[in-house]
């Protein structure tokens, strides 16, 4: 199991999302809701888009090429033309600290 | 003339013509104003070759915001926009894939996605996603960016080129009027007031009502006519002109016996208004008044090809002028003023703008009535007056132009 430090609580603000890039793992999309943090796959399951790059609407992250949503909890998508669900993986906070842990 | 020479406006010495005598007087051939072939012409030899007037900056201030302009002389549109090398770009409004205009009107976004088949494209025009690619057949994706066309800013303005490599430099073009505005605080400025029209005028045409005094005393009687005309100057002669190689200048001076309106009176010590009498001559700004004449009220630059930036001491002002074909234009206007600070300022802007609204309506209506005249064929030839000289020096310039000259 690895651990991954992805930043420190004080450092996003709610409904916002932010792209992490660390060594050894794809690019995460990392976001704050009003009840926590949660952690998907960076990369759209439709075309290449950074999920990092879209726009918060409630519990949703909308892609910003062709505007399909994913489930941000779930990863599940939710609108066209994506189909596909992305990966989400779960946020531990630690001490003030966010990580992630890959397999 | 000007600061050197005050000119008798009221007189019957033809003063104009007297400082360019390599102009000609004689009559001036109607065709160019309503020939299909003269269009033709203008459309290859100047708007597909010169620096072209694409707004203004204010539209784009963040990375990301775009808006679409309008070339019906080109039959194209382009999209404006700031990418996130915070450098304004102009590209081709359409899909690499099968041409579809990509996007309209204005606003702010990270990618251009084609409604069509979902081809996406950055706001550098690099392309980044082709839905399906692996259907395609040698798709080089390297030469499927949006097609960039030339873009300069200068003070704020922005230009586009649509030539492959354009002649001359967006400076060169800008040329003396350039210099002479080069100071003016055009980014001091915000937009107050914006009309616009598509009217069965000629381009030039409609350049014309808005680049010689003649006409303020009869078309302006119910508007405007005594800020300009009185006794000193009943018809609004220009108190200097300055003729270059392809842009134009003149200045044009209050009427010293006007009483301005109270309201304005008062806004005038609040702030600026399109005519501001003797308390604008306490002030002043880089780059207006070339010449220092008496009694300034403002500049009309004639910016080649086709718009007029018309500067003053609490304004600038700009006429675009885009002709769809021979006999129809339309024509964008727009108020530039500071912000206003108080209540004094905002009602002498309101006043000026209701102003310049009306006397736009009766430009618009007597410029439709000469496109008629010229179309019925009832004449071949019109006539410029002395101080038309401005007139005649756009004519012979773009004359010029369209028979191979530069």
């Amino acid at each position: 199991m690895q651990r991954i430090l992805l930043g420190h609580v004080d450092d996003m603000a709610v409904n916002s999302v932010r792209q992490i890039l660390v060594d050894g793992a794809p690019p995460i999309a990392l976001y704050r809701l009003a009840d926590g943090f949660f952690a998907t796959a960076d990369l759209c399951s439709h075309g290449e888009a950074s999920l990092a790059e879209g726009d918060i609407e409630g519990d949703e992250i909308v892609c910003p090429f062709h505007l399909g949503k994913f489930d941000i909890r779930s990863g599940a998508p939710t609108a066209a033309p994506c189909l596909e669900a992305i990966p989400i993986y779960a946020v531990v906070v630690d001490a003030g600290e966010l990580y992630i842990e890959l397999p | 003339m000007g600061g050197v020479e005050k000119l008798d406006l009221a007189g019957s010495t033809r003063n104009y013509h007297a400082r360019y005598p390599e102009m000609s007087t004689g009559p001036v051939p109607v065709d160019p104003y309503i020939s299909d072939a003269y269009f033709e012409r203008e459309r290859e030899m100047i708007f597909r070759r010169m620096w072209l007037l694409a707004g203004r900056t204010e539209k784009v201030l963040r990375p990301g915001d775009y808006y679409v302009r309008q070339f019906e002389v080109l039959n194209t549109s382009l999209i404006i926009v700031r990418g996130t090398d915070n450098r304004v770009r102009a590209f081709q409004n359409a899909c690499r894939h099968r041409g579809t205009t990509l996007a309209t009107g204005a606003g702010q976004c990270k990618y251009f996605t084609c409604k069509f088949h979902g081809w996406v494209y950055d706001t550098e025009g690099k392309i980044r996603h082709v839905a399906d690619e692996a259907q395609f057949f040698n798709l080089d994706k390297s030469k499927l960016h949006l097609q960039e066309v030339h873009c300069e800013v200068w003070k704020g303005f922005v230009y586009v080129n649509f030539a492959e490599k354009p002649r001359e430099t967006l400076l060169e073009q800008l040329a003396e009027t350039g210099v002479q505005l080069q100071d003016f605080p055009f980014e001091d400025m915000v937009v107050a007031g914006h009309w616009g029209a598509t009217l069965k005028a000629n381009w030039k045409l409609f350049i014309d009502a808005f680049q010689e005094g003649y006409h303020v005393a009869t078309v302006h009687s119910g508007t405007i006519h005594n800020y300009y005309t009185g006794k000193k100057n009943p018809y609004c002669r220009p108190s200097s002109v300055r003729l270059y190689r392809r842009n134009r200048g003149l200045t044009i001076p209050f009427n010293p016996d006007f009483k301005l309106h109270r309201s304005e009176e008062y806004a005038v010590k609040m702030g600026e208004a399109l005519s501001q009498g003797e308390a604008g001559l306490a002030k002043s700004l880089p780059g207006v008044n070339p010449e220092n004449d008496d009694n300034f009220s403002f500049d009309i630059n004639g910016m080649f090809p086709n718009f007029l930036l018309d500067t003053s001491i609490g304004f600038f002002f700009i006429h675009e002028f885009w002709p769809i074909d021979a006999n129809t234009t339309r024509w964008e206007a727009t108020m530039h003023f500071p912000l206003p600070t108080n209540a004094g300022a905002l009602i002498g802007q309101t006043q000026s703008l209701s102003l310049l609204r009306d006397a736009f309506r009766e430009d618009i209506g007597t410029s439709e009535g000469s496109q008629a005249g010229m179309r019925s064929g009832a004449l071949k030839e019109i006539n410029f007056s002395d101080p038309e000289i401005t007139c005649r020096h756009q004519f012979d310039v773009i004359d010029r132009m369209v028979n191979g000259g530069w």
